[in-house]
């Protein structure tokens, strides 16, 4: 009884699987429309059809719109590329260098780059704060001709009896006049050891002259310091890009100048890019006491803290005012962010960049890398700076005609000085706040500048935490 | 309760029966999709597949591969925002534009799949936009070399040809917004290199760095003032060109429109002793209205054809072959020279003998004529001693494949070459006419026309009956 209950169930199965069958073979055997050869050709095809109708499955959506997979259909264009493209040669690599950065160009972060083997070498010089040439500070004069503005001290240049305002006429005897100051940089700069023939006019001296100097690694400078006013015991220290050395060098700058008895600073961050994460992390230690200098935030909410660095306390504690402008970026915002949120200085000028994220530099195994943006950086009290940066406690613009190289029309340091003087009690309290007051009026400008992505600003807007060009500085060390 | 049992089962067959007979209905639409979807990507190049990776074989670095594996795989782990789907759906077309892009050639490139419904409806006549042909090409003018967003021609009775919108035109602004290059900032960075080697008054640069850093702000990526100019959209645009021979920048007012173009339009000249052909786009019937033209032609006894191949850019090869059969049956269209040296004779096909036009023929052509049609016009001179009547054609012999991508994408590539079999190569430079006349834009002679007519009555060693009515009609 039981056996003969299987036996029927099984044959249901089996009529209802013959039922299916004949209705998939139908529309075959309609479509025939009675012609025997294609009715027994259709009834052939059945376990083919079966297979098809597995294989596709009813999901009509997912056949018109999937998304492209981005290696498939990389390599399969590449090869496809290759084989059949008819007209320049393939270069796999520049059509890959540019995939890459169109990818990377979806992300809409400008801040996620690719870098190429030169642009890489480039950023890791200046993260170095080394290159290899002979250490003069070039400029381009009223004439636009590039001269010495300054033989760095200790250099092959320095050594060579290379003096400021020499102006450059040749390199390797090739006369560099109509080439730009970047152009006579790169022809000066090469490998460590080999020589380079500079030709120079020098101002009341009749004939060229000519040096041959041997390259050498040398050190960027990225810190100036000088005392603004002795009487007063006012300094001053500018700090250009972060990289590996500059703390060093800010270490330098400050004992000098408490050996020039400094009693307040002026610490000037305007036009500084940012750079390296622990640079910022470093030098910010010099002036807050405890607590965290910046809290990273790392994909998935996770908050790491970094906190003040405490062998970085070998100073004297004095009044400090930062400067800042709309060209402070990244690590030049951690360190005024985690002052003005420390109080332990005033910040002065125009609101900050803007920039809250920091990239992680993958290299790549062709001599090229990427700059993925992995984590955000938040201020110690918490604060998001992105696309937002950081109000000034005085603001102060810059004046139409201000001229870097020239410390009388800058309006912005001079604020600076009678905040810092305040602070140090050798101005009345009423100062800062006629200060304030007449700061208000002009503001809405400062939103602007840091949105703006115009030429002007696009120097800062490329740059990325580890490793930052000083461009803008409209002056390159050699 | 056995009868309950049967009548189940009974039921049950029923549905599986149905089951089966949907599912194979759905089977037979999806197998008619797949093939007019496969058939789409051979009718717009012959022989060609969609593309599949194929990444093993003898020869292929790796390299880049890995490179590009790598910086995939670092993004995927390590970016700060997690990357969706969406997200990679549209890297992978940004890498394919910046890949494709790189090679600067305007007709290798990456069509979106609002570009390529686009190009599927133009092989059939309907047309979008300000309806014209557009390219994208570097030209160096000065010392900068950037993109410029060139017209190379408008259709037959769209609202760009209506609008006095003419081939080579380098449509600079559109609405007032600048048309921008791919890199917007050449301008600057070209003023601030120059202010360094020569500074002027520190003012007066700012100025001029100022409203620099406006025009880019406000402008229009040449891409996207493309799309503007092709896609549905029906807005007004005033569209300000620079044209060859005129020293000030020419305004046009268009405005935007769908329409449908008539493949070929025909009429006689001249109490019927001449035919007039032209050929106003090539679609899957313009062969078909083509031959209908020429029989009625033949069958009323004309003497001689004008056809009028200006402002034509010619579309897939096949259709062309057959558009080109009632002229020059079984004669050589061209050479199309391929990659890695591989070369072969593209022939024209036969045509039935009623259809074949044997008499003397004018073929009109300008700055507009390009890619197949002026192959076309090359191979009419070579093998049917057709006299070229108009301006010197665009010069663009290129052989372009389209290969759809699963995701409604396509990616438009240079695959070949056409050279004519009996005369010299013109790729790059222009077909020389015969007798050189310049057009007339849009007025309401065409002086062009008249010389086509006035070269093929000589040519039919008719006397020339004074000034031809112009029976030409337009669409």
């Amino acid at each position: 009884m039981r056996k003969l209950r299987i036996e029927k169930i099984i044959l249901a199965v089996f009529l209802l699987f013959v039922a299916f069958l004949i209705g998939f073979a139908t529309p075959d055997v309609i479509a025939s429309r009675g012609d025997l050869g294609r009715w027994i050709a259709s009834l052939q095809l059945l376990p083919q059809r079966l297979e098809d109708l597995a294989s596709q499955g009813f999901d009509e959506s997912a056949a018109s719109s999937k998304p492209l997979p981005i290696i498939e259909s990389y390599s399969a264009t590449l090869e496809r590329l290759k084989a059949d493209y008819y007209g320049a040669k393939i270069d796999e690599k520049k059509l890959t260098y540019n995939a890459i950065r169109g990818m990377l160009h979806a992300l809409d972060d400008p801040f996620t780059r690719f870098l190429d083997p030169e642009e890489y070498k480039k950023m890791r010089e200046e993260n170095e704060g080394n290159f290899t040439g002979i250490g003069a500070q070039l400029d381009t004069n009223d004439n636009g001709e590039v001269y010495v503005k300054e033989p760095l001290p200790g250099t092959p240049a320095m050594r060579a009896g290379i003096k400021a305002n020499d102006v450059i006429i040749a390199v390797d005897g090739k006369p560099i006049k109509d080439k730009d100051i970047q152009e006579v940089v790169k022809m000066i700069r090469g490998p460590e050891g080999t020589k380079v023939k500079l030709t120079l006019r020098r101002p009341k001296v009749s004939r060229y002259i000519t040096k041959v100097i041997t390259r050498e690694v040398v050190a960027f400078q990225m810190v100036k310091w000088r005392m603004l006013d002795e009487k007063n015991g006012i300094g001053y220290v500018r700090l250009y890009q972060f990289n590996e050395k500059c703390d060093e060098q800010f270490d330098k700058a400050l004992t000098d100048l408490e050996r020039k008895h400094v009693k307040g600073l002026v610490l000037d961050l305007r036009a500084n890019p940012g750079g390296l994460l622990q640079a910022a992390v470093d030098i910010g230690s010099r002036f807050i006491e405890s607590g965290p200098i910046v809290i990273i935030q790392e994909r998935g909410g996770e908050r790491r803290p970094l906190y003040v660095e405490e062998e970085k306390h070998n100073h004297k504690r004095y009044p400090l005012v930062v400067l800042v402008d709309q060209h402070s970026a990244s690590a030049a915002e951690i360190v005024s962010g985690a002052i003005k949120d420390d109080g332990v200085g005033t910040l002065v000028g125009v609101k900050t960049f803007g920039k809250g994220r920091v990239q992680t530099i993958m290299p790549l195994e062709d001599g090229s890398a990427v700059a993925i943006t992995t984590a955000k950086y938040l201020t110690p009290n918490g604060t998001d700076i992105h696309k937002k940066g950081i109000e000034p406690d005085i603001k102060v613009e810059a004046t139409e005609d201000f001229d870097p190289n020239d410390p009388k029309t800058d309006v912005q340091l001079a604020k600076a000085v009678d905040v810092l003087k305040v602070k140090m009690g050798l101005l009345p309290k009423s100062v800062l706040e006629e200060m304030k007051k007449t700061a208000q009026s002009p503001k809405a400008d400062a939103d602007e500048v840091s949105e703006t992505k115009g030429p002007l600003n696009r120097a800062s807007t490329d740059e990325v935490k580890p490793g930052d060009k000083p461009s803008g500085k409209g002056k390159r060390s050699e | 309760m056995n009868t309950f049992r049967r009548i189940g089962l009974g039921f049950l067959v029923g549905v599986f029966f149905a089951v089966g007979y949907g599912a194979r209905l759905h089977s037979m639409a999806r197998q008619v999709d797949i093939q007019s979807s496969a058939k789409r990507s051979q009718s717009s190049a012959p022989g060609v597949m969609v593309a599949a990776a194929r990444l093993e074989g003898a020869g292929i670095d790796l390299r880049p591969l890995s490179i590009m594996v790598t910086v995939l795989k670092s993004l995927r782990e390590h970016y700060v925002d997690q990357i969706t789907p969406e997200d990679e759906g549209k890297m992978a077309r940004d890498l394919l534009r910046a890949m494709l892009a790189s090679l600067d050639d305007p007709n290798t490139r990456f069509l979106d799949p609002q570009q390529r419904k686009l190009a599927t409806e133009a092989a059939q006549g309907k047309f979008h936009g300000i309806g014209a042909v557009l390219e994208i090409k570097k030209i160096k003018m000065g010392d900068l070399t950037e993109e410029h967003l060139l017209v190379v021609a408008p259709f037959e009775g769209g609202p760009a040809a209506i609008a006095g919108l003419q081939p080579g035109d380098d449509i600079i602004a559109i609405n007032g917004r600048d048309v921008l290059p791919y890199n917007p900032y050449q301008k600057a960075d070209k003023m601030i290199k120059e202010n360094r080697k020569k500074p002027v008054d520190k003012t007066q640069f700012r100025k001029k760095m100022d409203a620099e850093a406006e025009r880019v702000k406000t402008g229009i990526p040449i891409l996207e003032a493309e799309n503007l100019l092709t896609s549905e959209d029906s807005g007004e645009k005033v569209l300000t060109v620079k044209r060859k021979g005129s020293a000030k920048p020419i305004t046009l007012t268009i405005t935007p429109r769908a329409f449908t173009v008539s493949p070929v339009t025909s009429s006689f000249i001249d109490e019927n002793k001449l035919g007039y052909v032209n050929i106003n786009c090539f679609t899957a019937t313009t062969s078909e209205k083509l031959r209908a033209a020429i029989r009625e032609l033949n069958s009323k006894g004309a003497k001689g054809l004008v056809i009028d191949l200006r402002n034509l850019v010619g579309g897939e090869l096949d259709v062309a072959l057959e558009a080109a059969a009632p002229f020059i049956p079984g004669k050589p269209l061209a050479i199309e020279l391929r990659s890695r040296n591989r070369q072969s004779t593209i022939k024209v096909p036969d045509c039935g003998p009623n259809d074949v036009w044997r008499g003397p023929i004018v073929a009109l052509v300008n700055y507009g004529t390009a890619r197949v049609s002026e192959v076309l016009a090359a191979a009419l001179r070579d093998n049917a001693s057709a006299k070229l009547v108009g301006e010197n054609t665009h010069g663009d012999c290129s052989v372009v494949t389209l290969i759809d991508q699963p995701d409604g994408s396509a990616i438009s590539m240079t695959t070949g070459l056409l050279k004519p079999v009996k005369s010299a190569a013109f790729h790059g430079k222009g077909l020389e006419v015969d007798v050189k006349v310049a057009g007339n834009g849009n007025a309401s002679s065409d002086p062009q026309f008249e010389e086509a007519v006035k070269t093929l009555a000589a040519m039919t060693a008719m006397r020339s009956a004074g000034v031809a009515t112009r029976a030409r009609s337009r669409s």
